[in-house]
C-alpha cells in the first residue's frame, strides 16, 4: 500500500501539447480540411507506412499517424487541439507564422524536422548553417523550422524525424 | 517483427471446436482453405489419447468410448487461471480431469499408454495446430514454418501469449496473432472488393464454438480500420449445448428417476446427440434425440422443438445483442450507419440470432455471402501472404486494429488508472502522469492491468515494476508513466521521474503463469516424443497388418492345394502351429513394437518358402522384397 500511486490525470492533451510536430503537417492537409479530406490523407500514408509493408521502422510513424488521426477526427480533441496550437501561435505571433506551420520545399517527406524548445539554447548556430530552414523565434529565445528541406542534408544533422535536432 | 518472413505461409483458425487452415494461392488471387486427411474443411479441435494418440476427426469419433481421455475445449483453459470464475462451470462438465498446477495454472490429466500425464492447454493446442500444420503440408507438398494465428478479438494478452506458445510447441513461426473479426473482415473484404473502393462500414458478428466476437470495421481503398471491438470469450455454441444437455439430463432423470449426470461416457453421447439437433433445429421446426441405451439399458429418445431450444438460450443470444450495443457505442456509429452485417461462425446460423439481428439492426439482408466457418482463417491466410516476402501478388490491403482491453496502471485503492483505453488504434504511445500518496515516499510501484473492472485486482495483471530513488518531498510527486503498444501486442510501460531523470520500466513479455522458456523447450521435446509414438504406431500396425495378411493368404494356399508333394504332415503342422501362434501374438495386447511382428513375419516367409516357390508366387512377391 505505501508504495501506490494516485492518478493524476491522462489524455491525448498532454500529448498534443507535447507534440512538436503539427498534426497537420504530419497528414499533409490543411487546417481547413474536412474530415473526409483527413481520412484519404491518413489512408493514403498507412497504406505507405505500415509495418506491414515497411516493416519496424513504420512503427514510430504511424505511431503518430494513429495519433493524429484520432485527434483531427474527433471534434472535441479537435477543437481542443486548434486552439493550443493558436494560442502558442500567439506567443510566436513575432514571426508572423502560425506555429509549427514550416512550410515544405520539394515533395512531402515521411520525415520532418522540428526544435526542441526544452533543449534549445538558443545559441543561433543552427540559423547560421541553414538558414533556409532555420528561423531564430526571439520571443522565445529558441531556433524554429521555418521550411522543411529548405537546405542541403548535410548542413543539417538529422538523425531521425523524432530524434529532436538540438541547437547547439 | 522486423522485416518480411521468409518462406510461405499459412492461416490457422484455432477454434475452440473446429479449426480450420488456409494458404494464399497467388495464381489465382485468394486463399484456398485446405481439407484435411478425411476430406473435411474443418478439422474438430479434439485431441484424444489410447494406446496412441488422435488428432482431429479420429478423436472425436471415439470420444463416446473413451470420454475421460478425449480432450476438447483447450481454448477455453488457455491463459487462464484454475481459479478462472469462466470456467469453474466448465470444470463440472468436462469428462476429462483438469487439474491445478503450479501458479494455479489448469493441467489436463490424460492416461497415455496406461500412464498418467499431465498436460497445459498449450499443448493440447499445439497438437491441434502441428496436426493443421501436417494437413497444409500434405496439400501444399512442403514443409512449411511461418503462420498467422487468429485468437478471440476479446482475447487477453495472457490468452494471446499463451497461443503464441502453443505455435511456438508446434514448430510454428507464428509471424502474428490477428482477431478472429479482423481476419473475417478481410476476407469480407477481398472477396467483395469490388465494392470496397467506396466506404463501407461493416458490422462482423462472430457467434462461434466457444466464443463471441463483434467488431466493426470500416473498409475503404484497401485500408482496414478497425473502428470498435467487443465480444465474450466464454459464449458459443458449447453453451447452447451445454444448455441442452443440462434440460436433458433433467428431463431424463424426472421420467426415468435416474441420474445420468455422473457418467461421461453417457454425457459425451448425449452432447454429440445435441448438438447434432442443434444443427438440425436451424432448419427444422423440430427434430427428436435417440441414443440407444444412454444409461443403464435405458432408450433415450426426447424431441425437441425450435421454440424450445430458443428459450433455453434466450438470455445468451439476447447478450449478444447487447455486447453488438456496447460495440457500436464505442464505434460512435448509428445502427443505420453500417453497411453490411458479416455472419461468421457456425452459430451464427441459429435462425433466433438472425431474427434477433435483423430486428437489432432493422433490416433483412444480413450478409450471408462468405462462409461462416471459413471466413477466419481465409482472412488469416491473407494476413500470412501479407507478411511473407515469398509472395509477389498479394492484396493492397493494410489493417489497423485497436487494443480491445483497456491497458493501465492500478492505483492506490485499487483503481484501474487506465493509460490506453479500449478501442485505441495500434501502434499507439500514450502517457498518463500518476503522483506519489505518501510524504517521503522513496518508491512507487506499478501494476500494469488489461481490463474494463474498476477495480484493478479484477483485471488481469500483465506485470509489475518499482520507480526508487524518489525525492524526499511531500506526497503529490509527480511521475510519468508511457505505454507504448505495438502490432505484434508487446507492450512498453516505462516510468520517468522528470525531477531525477529516474527511469524505469517493463516489457511485458513474460508474466505469472506463462510458460517459461525452459517449459516451452521441455514441451517442444514432448512434442516430439509424442511424433515419435505417432510413428512407431502406425509403423506398427503397418506390420501388424502384414502378417495378418500373409498368414491369412497362407493358410488359404495349403487349405487350397494338396501340399503333401512338398511338405509331410509334421512340417504342415509345425507351420500351422506356427500361424497360430502368429495369430495369438496379433490379438494379444502384450506387443506393442514393430519389429516383433516384421520379425516373425520374416521367419515365416522363410519357413513357407519352397510352397511359396511353386504354388503362390505371384501372391508373395510384393511381400519378399
Amino acid at each position: 500500500q505505501e508504495f501506490t500511486t494516485e492518478r493524476c490525470w491522462t489524455s491525448r492533451s498532454f500529448q498534443i501539447l507535447r507534440a512538436q510536430n503539427n498534426y497537420y503537417e504530419l497528414l499533409g492537409v490543411s487546417t481547413e480540411s474536412n474530415a473526409q479530406q483527413i481520412r484519404e490523407a491518413y489512408r493514403k500514408l498507412q497504406k505507405k507506412h505500415h509495418p506491414d509493408i515497411v516493416g519496424q521502422k513504420g512503427h514510430e510513424y504511424t505511431l503518430l499517424l494513429n495519433e493524429a488521426y484520432e485527434v483531427l477526427m474527433r471534434n472535441d480533441l479537435k477543437r481542443k487541439y486548434d486552439e493550443s496550437i493558436k494560442q502558442m501561435g500567439i506567443a510566436f505571433g513575432e514571426n508572423n507564422l502560425p506555429l509549427g506551420n514550416s512550410t515544405w520545399k520539394g515533395p512531402i517527406r515521411s520525415q520532418a524536422l522540428f526544435v526542441d524548445e526544452n533543449a534549445c539554447i538558443g545559441c543561433r548556430e543552427c540559423v547560421h548553417h541553414a538558414s533556409n530552414t532555420f528561423i531564430m523565434d526571439e520571443a522565445r529565445g529558441c531556433a524554429r523550422v521555418k521550411v522543411q528541406d529548405g537546405d542541403m542534408d548535410k548542413n543539417i544533422e538529422v538523425h531521425s524525424y523524432t530524434t529532436q535536432l538540438l541547437c547547439n | 517483427m522486423a522485416t518480411k518472413h521468409k518462406g510461405r505461409a499459412i492461416g490457422i483458425d484455432l477454434g475452440t471446436t473446429y479449426s480450420c487452415v488456409a494458404a494464399w494461392e497467388e495464381q489465382n488471387g485468394r486463399a484456398e482453405i485446405i481439407v484435411n486427411d478425411q476430406g473435411n474443411r474443418t478439422t474438430p479441435s479434439f485431441v484424444a489419447f489410447t494406446d496412441q494418440r488422435l488428432i482431429g476427426d479420429a478423436a472425436k469419433n471415439q470420444a463416446a468410448s473413451n470420454p475421460s481421455n478425449t480432450i476438447f475445449d483447450a481454448k477455453r483453459l488457455i491463459g487462464r487461471k484454475y481459479k478462472d470464475p469462466a470456467i469453474e462451470c466448465d470444470l463440472k462438465l468436462w469428462p476429462f480431469k483438469v487439474v491445478s498446477g503450479a501458479d494455479d495454472k489448469p493441467m489436463i490429466k490424460v492416461n497415455y499408454k496406461g500412464k498418467e500425464k499431465c498436460l497445459a492447454a498449450e499443448e493440447i493446442s499445439s497438437m491441434i495446430l502441428s496436426k493443421m500444420k501436417e494437413i497444409a503440408e500434405a496439400y501444399l507438398d512442403f514443409s512449411l514454418k511461418n503462420a498467422v494465428i487468429t485468437v478471440p478479438a476479446y482475447f487477453n494478452d495472457s490468452q494471446r501469449k499463451a497461443t503464441k506458445d502453443a505455435g511456438v510447441i508446434a514448430g510454428l513461426n507464428v509471424m502474428r496473432i490477428i482477431n478472429e473479426p479482423t481476419a473475417a473482415a478481410l476476407a469480407y473484404g477481398l472477396q467483395k472488393r469490388a465494392n470496397c473502393s467506396e466506404k463501407r462500414n461493416v458490422f462482423i458478428f462472430d457467434l462461434g464454438g466457444g466464443t463471441f466476437d463483434v467488431s466493426l470495421v470500416t473498409i475503404e481503398d484497401g485500408v482496414f480500420e478497425v473502428k470498435a471491438t467487443a465480444g465474450d470469450t466464454h459464449l458459443g455454441g458449447e453453451d447452447f449445448d451445454n444448455r441442452m444437455v443440462r434440460h436433458f439430463v433433467q428431463e431424463f432423470k424426472r421420467k426415468n428417476r435416474v441420474d445420468i449426470s455422473g457418467d461421461p461416457r453417457a454425457l459425451r453421447r448425449l452432447r454429440n446427440g445435441c448438438e447434432k439437433a442443434k444443427r438440425i433445429l436451424s432448419h427444422a421446426n423440430d427434430t427428436t434425440i435417440e441414443i440407444d441405451a444412454l444409461f443403464q439399458g435405458i432408450d433415450f429418445r426426447f424431441s425437441i422443438t425450435r421454440a424450445r431450444f430458443e428459450d433455453l438460450n434466450r438470455d445468451l443470444f439476447e447478450k449478444c445483442m447487447e455486447i453488438s450495443q456496447n460495440c457500436l457505442d464505442d464505434a460512435k456509429m448509428e445502427k443505420r450507419e453500417v453497411h453490411d452485417v458479416v455472419l461468421v461462425g457456425g452459430s451464427s446460423r441459429i435462425p433466433k440470432v438472425q431474427s434477433l439481428l435483423e430486428k437489432f439492426f432493422q433490416r433483412y439482408n444480413l450478409c450471408k455471402s462468405i462462409n461462416p466457418d471459413e471466413a477466419v482463417a481465409y482472412g488469416a491466410a491473407i494476413q500470412a501472404a501479407m507478411l511473407s516476402e515469398s509472395y509477389s501478388i498479394v492484396p493492397n490491403m493494410v489493417l489497423v486494429d485497436v487494443t480491445p482491453l483497456s491497458l493501465g496502471i492500478a492505483t492506490h485503492g485499487d483503481l484501474m488508472g487506465v493509460v490506453i483505453p479500449r478501442n485505441t488504434a495500434i501502434p499507439v504511445k500514450m502517457d498518463g502522469v500518476f503522483q506519489t500518496i505518501e510524504d517521503h515516499q522513496p518508491t512507487a510501484s506499478f501494476p500494469v492491468y488489461e481490463g474494463e473492472r474498476t477495480k484493478a485486482g479484477e483485471n488481469n495483471l500483465l506485470g509489475l515494476f518499482h520507480l526508487s530513488g524518489l525525492p524526499r518531498v511531500p506526497r503529490g510527486h509527480p511521475m510519468n508513466v508511457i505505454f507504448e503498444l505495438d502490432y505484434d501486442g508487446i507492450l512498453k510501460v516505462c516510468a520517468v521521474d522528470e525531477t531525477t531523470g529516474n527511469k524505469n520500466g517493463i516489457t511485458i513479455t513474460n508474466e505469472k503463469g506463462r510458460l517459461s522458456s525452459a517449459e516451452i523447450k521441455r514441451m517442444i521435446e514432448e512434442a516430439a516424443f509424442f511424433k515419435e509414438e505417432d510413428k512407431k504406431f502406425k509403423k506398427m500396425v503397418k506390420a501388424k497388418n502384414a502378417l495378418d495378411d500373409y498368414i491369412y493368404r497362407m493358410e488359404k494356399a495349403m487349405k487350397g492345394f494338396d501340399v503333401s508333394s512338398k511338405l509331410s504332415p509334421s512340417e504342415k503342422e509345425t507351420i500351422m502351429s506356427k500361424f497360430r501362434k502368429g495369430k495369438r501374438m496379433l490379438e494379444s495386447e502384450e506387443h506393442n513394437e514393430a519389429a516383433v511382428f516384421e520379425n516373425y513375419l520374416k521367419r515365416l516367409q522363410k519357413m513357407c518358402q519352397p510352397i511359396v516357390i511353386n504354388k503362390v508366387r505371384d501372391y508373395s512377391d510384393e511381400d519378399t522384397d
